[in-house]
């Protein structure tokens, strides 16, 4: 365990560098507790806390500029191709605008604590055509108040976090055992809840090219456009015969209705 | 929101694949937001 430390303070910056790239990148690989540990480092004189944050944000950025870019230049597309890789990607679509349309640029600040929505924030900011020096600012100070968090809960705690790497490094082997079992139970815990998930979600879909043909046959479906309002303003067009619903409408807009009414939604 | 849809009795719900983007990528024709009933965009 003391060669980890010792690894860690020599390729600290480094370390935190790769470690919060790839987690802001959308890999299941948590940098949190490496910033703590990092901080705890700082605070026993072995690194230094500002230059830890400067590398965090620095990271942090890189992994998220290039989707604010594809954000701008491609539009949704560019959405739901980092939504695809997460779950489904109507849902995550319509909470990722959810988060934007209540908060704006300041969802910026705090995305990064938002499981899922600190990989999808750039994309969207970009679609919504955010100047690229807000962008810029505030995807900054919410990487730094991430961060900063974290290095600070490092250096508070950091006799704590002594302990426990003591600790580990007592149970010699066996503590990076515990490390990678820790490990192991994250990425579990993850992908359990990514199955329950897509579970909930799994129904059957219609292909736009089976909807055309009913509504050419002469079908009635009745058409139900949810898309967010934030979505809605980006391409006011619609499906010919939907109707604008939000979920706050549901009762008021289907009463009446007769429950074998065959129902056909779309996202954005 | 095929959920709720459920909850509330309706069986035959049907989410389009790909949404809207699906749509429009396909070339079909889509009508000017401005017809559909429904809550105002701004809502």
């Amino acid at each position: 365990m003391d060669q980890l430390v010792d690894l860690i303070s020599r390729y600290g910056l480094l370390f935190v560098f790769v470690n919060v790239l790839l987690e802001q990148a959308g890999l299941p690989i948590p940098a949190l507790p490496t910033l703590v540990l990092a901080g705890a480092l700082a605070a026993d004189g072995k690194l230094s806390a500002p230059l830890i944050l400067v590398v965090a944000v620095a990271a942090s950025f890189i992994a998220d500029y290039p989707w604010y870019l594809a954000g701008r230049r491609l539009g949704y597309r560019a959405l739901r191709t980092v939504c695809r890789v997460s779950v489904s990607p109507e849902s995550c679509v319509r909470q990722t605008e959810g988060v934007f349309e209540r908060y704006g640029l300041l969802s910026l600040v705090v995305a990064k604590f938002i499981p899922g929505y600190s990989t999808v924030a750039p994309a969207l900011a970009g679609i919504l055509g955010t100047p690229p020096l807000s962008f810029i600012l505030y995807n900054a100070a919410g990487a730094a108040v991430w961060a900063g968090s974290a290095i600070a809960a490092g250096v508070i705690f950091h006799r704590v976090v002594d302990r426990v790497v003591v600790a580990l490094d007592g149970l010699g082997a066996w503590g990076l055992a515990l490390l990678a079992l820790g490990l192991v139970l994250y990425l579990l815990v993850r992908w359990a809840r990514l199955v329950q998930f897509q579970r909930v979600l799994r129904i059957a879909r219609i292909s736009v090219e089976e909807l055309r043909r009913l509504l050419e046959e002469g079908h009635n479906p009745l058409i139900l456009d949810v898309r967010t309002s934030l979505s809605y303003r980006y391409d006011p067009r619609t499906i010919p015969g939907a109707i604008r619903f939000h979920l706050d409408d549901l009762d008021e807009k289907l009463a009446g209705i007769p429950r074998e009414q065959e129902i056909i939604l779309y996202c954005t | 929101m095929a959920a709720k849809l459920k909850e509330r009795g309706f069986q035959r719900i049907r989410p389009l694949a790909g949404g809207f983007q699906a749509w429009v990528s396909a070339g079909f024709e889509v009508q000017d937001g401005s017809l559909v009933p429904g809550r105002p965009a701004t809502a």
